[in-house]
């Protein structure tokens, strides 16, 4: 089995609105494809909301949940549950309820609760997806033993900076039988990154400049549009000026019509208000 | 046009940021309110994380209310005077509210009292304030200055005129103690503080009921005032939760500075008591959109509670 991607980096610049990823390679002829791009495990921690006094939803108890991924992508050529056997989708991570077999909510109780909450939410974020139905990964038979395959990943743009892993596993029979992963880079570049940089590392230089700038804009929009407004002035009356310039007049009638004549050839003109 | 926010790690589309920034000024300009109770929402809609739509939301406000400060100074509008004594008590008051808060997140209920006061104040206020307003409207010649229809001072004036260092505010052509604006202020300061916004709409209505003053005074007074809440905030909040994305600010700000310019102006035209049915109605409206949010069951039960 093969892996290519079209790049290993993914570059976070001023711009930046998500990439596509594109990923193919060849698989053995006949068999499934499922590709998984994840983030390194991680403990993380929520507050659930519970009603209080009857009344109001408000922040109540804490949970942490161990042995995630901050993001979790899957994609598969056919159902994933169809194509795999449940032991190698839990033994490969393969699906939210082997994510879940990984995972330690704490306090444990309601796990079932919070586990279906915490998908929400990052399904909600756009941190995690399983894109199963449909073929989303594309096999295309080619002559000899081997299929060709393809697939294009939108990483959406709230996908943090850091190392990711891309796995792509080739099953067939409901086994997985040969796999093939390689990293993927998101990082931030120019602006983007100098900025992060100086907002985490350097907070009171970072905020006098933020108010300074701010400041600074307050100051300049007041004249500034009190300027617009003089030069919007001068151009309603330039025309008046350039009239007596060349020697014409304009003569505003009391019959609703402007009258403009120029003396050289006593030529006049005659515009409706 | 997209533009990537270095600090909310997300991309934003341009034109509705700055559709926002004008919209914000426009209020601060028009009713002298700061307007962090509809930036953060709004930013949270558009996939800000909450802390970052707050902090970014005080920055881009030093500039709306910059510019909103400079033109009503300009128009005659600022009372420094009362100003720096309201800023005085809510610096005060906004040290007293973060105790307050220790205290009660001690006793386990801050979150309670915090989204209670998030109801009660604005729908009080504001529904006061609004049958106030109509009151007027029907009784012409009442006065809203507090003097009574037969001109005799009310019995707050009465009692407000014993308290001890009486002095007179020239430019609002009223004559209180030193302490009431200072009292007022930490009053203020401390339901900020609980609230976690700049508390414009709260000082607005007190400044029109209690301190007696000119609407149009109130309002160059009250964005004075909320400048330098905003600068502290925006400061605050580089420092400790590095939570302020200068980028998404500066894209508001262009936005913010002159739709606070045309506020202002906007505000000239109005008279005093159309700018109290339009203030009260929205402080009104900010409580009742509040009490729906609380009471609807949400629907994502489990929210991002920070560190690993």
């Amino acid at each position: 089995m093969t892996l290519d991607t079209a790049r290993d980096t993914i570059q976070v610049d001023a711009f930046y609105h998500g990439k596509t990823l594109t990923v193919s390679g060849t698989v053995g002829g006949g068999e499934g494809v499922v590709v998984k791009v994840t983030s390194p495990a991680t403990k993380e921690n929520f507050t659930l909301k519970e009603k209080a006094a009857g009344a109001f939803w408000m922040s109540g108890e804490k949970y942490a949940i161990d042995g995630i991924n901050d993001v979790y992508m899957l994609y598969s050529s056919g159902g994933l549950n169809a194509m795999v056997s449940e032991t190698d989708r839990r033994d490969n991570g393969l699906g939210y309820d082997a994510v879940r077999s990984a995972a330690a909510v704490n306090p444990a109780r309601n796990s079932a609760e919070i586990f279906s909450e915490f998908i929400k939410l990052k399904e909600a974020g756009g941190l995690y997806l399983i894109s199963d139905g449909g073929g989303a990964v594309k096999i295309t038979p080619s002559e000899g033993r081997e299929s060709r395959y393809s697939l294009s990943i939108s990483l959406p743009c709230q996908l943090p900076g850091g190392l990711y892993r891309l796995d792509v596993y080739g099953v067939k029979d409901g086994e997985i039988v040969e796999s093939a992963s390689k990293p993927i880079k998101i990082e931030t570049v120019g602006m983007v990154r100098e900025v992060s940089y100086l907002a985490e590392n350097h907070g009171g230089v970072y905020g006098a400049a933020a108010v300074a700038i701010a400041l600074l804009a307050g100051f300049v929009v007041t004249p500034l549009i009190g300027l617009l407004k003089t030069l919007l002035a001068l151009t309603l009356a330039l025309p008046g000026h350039l009239m007596t310039f060349i020697g014409g007049t304009i003569t505003d009638n009391s019959d609703g019509f402007v009258r403009i004549t120029i003396k050289k050839n006593e030529t006049s003109l005659e515009v409706k208000k | 046009m997209y533009i990537y926010l270095p600090v909310a790690h997300t991309s934003i589309s341009l034109i509705p940021l700055l559709l926002i920034g004008i919209a914000i000024g426009l209020l601060s300009g028009l009713f002298g309110v700061g307007g962090g109770f509809l930036i953060t929402p709004v930013l949270m809609m558009m996939g800000i994380p909450p802390t970052v739509a707050a902090a970014s939301g005080a920055n881009q406000m030093v500039a709306a209310s910059t510019s909103a400060t400079l033109t009503h100074w300009k128009l005659g509008n600022v009372d420094m005077k009362m100003g720096i004594y309201l800023l005085a008590g809510s610096f005060v008051g906004g040290i007293l509210g973060v105790e307050a808060i220790k205290a009660l997140s001690a006793l386990g209920n801050a979150d309670f009292v915090i989204k209670l006061t998030y109801v009660i104040l604005p729908i009080s206020i504001g529904g006061f304030m609004l049958a106030e307003s109509l009151r007027g409207f029907t009784k012409k010649g009442k006065s809203a200055q507090g003097v009574s229809s037969a001109g005799k001072p009310s019995w707050m004036d009465r009692l407000l005129s014993h308290l001890p260092m009486q002095t007179d505010f020239e430019k609002s052509g009223v004559r209180h103690s030193t302490l009431l604006p200072i009292g007022i202020g930490a009053a203020v300061g401390v339901l900020a503080a609980i609230m976690g916004v700049g508390g414009g709409f709260i000082m607005v209505p007190v400044m029109l009921y209690i301190l007696k003053m000119p609407m149009k005074i109130i309002i160059g007074t009250s964005v004075f005032q909320i400048l330098f809440t905003v600068i502290e905030v925006t400061f605050l909040q580089s420092c400790t939760n590095h939570s302020v994305d200068f980028v998404l600010a500066l894209i508001m700000l262009i936005g913010s500075s002159a739709g606070a310019y045309a506020g202002t102006m906007l505000s000239e035209k109005l008279d005093a008591s159309q700018l109290k049915i339009l203030l009260s109605l929205l402080i009104l409206s900010v409580g009742v959109k509040i009490l729906i949010e609380l009471t609807s069951r949400p629907d994502i039960l489990l929210a991002f509670a920070g560190g690993k």
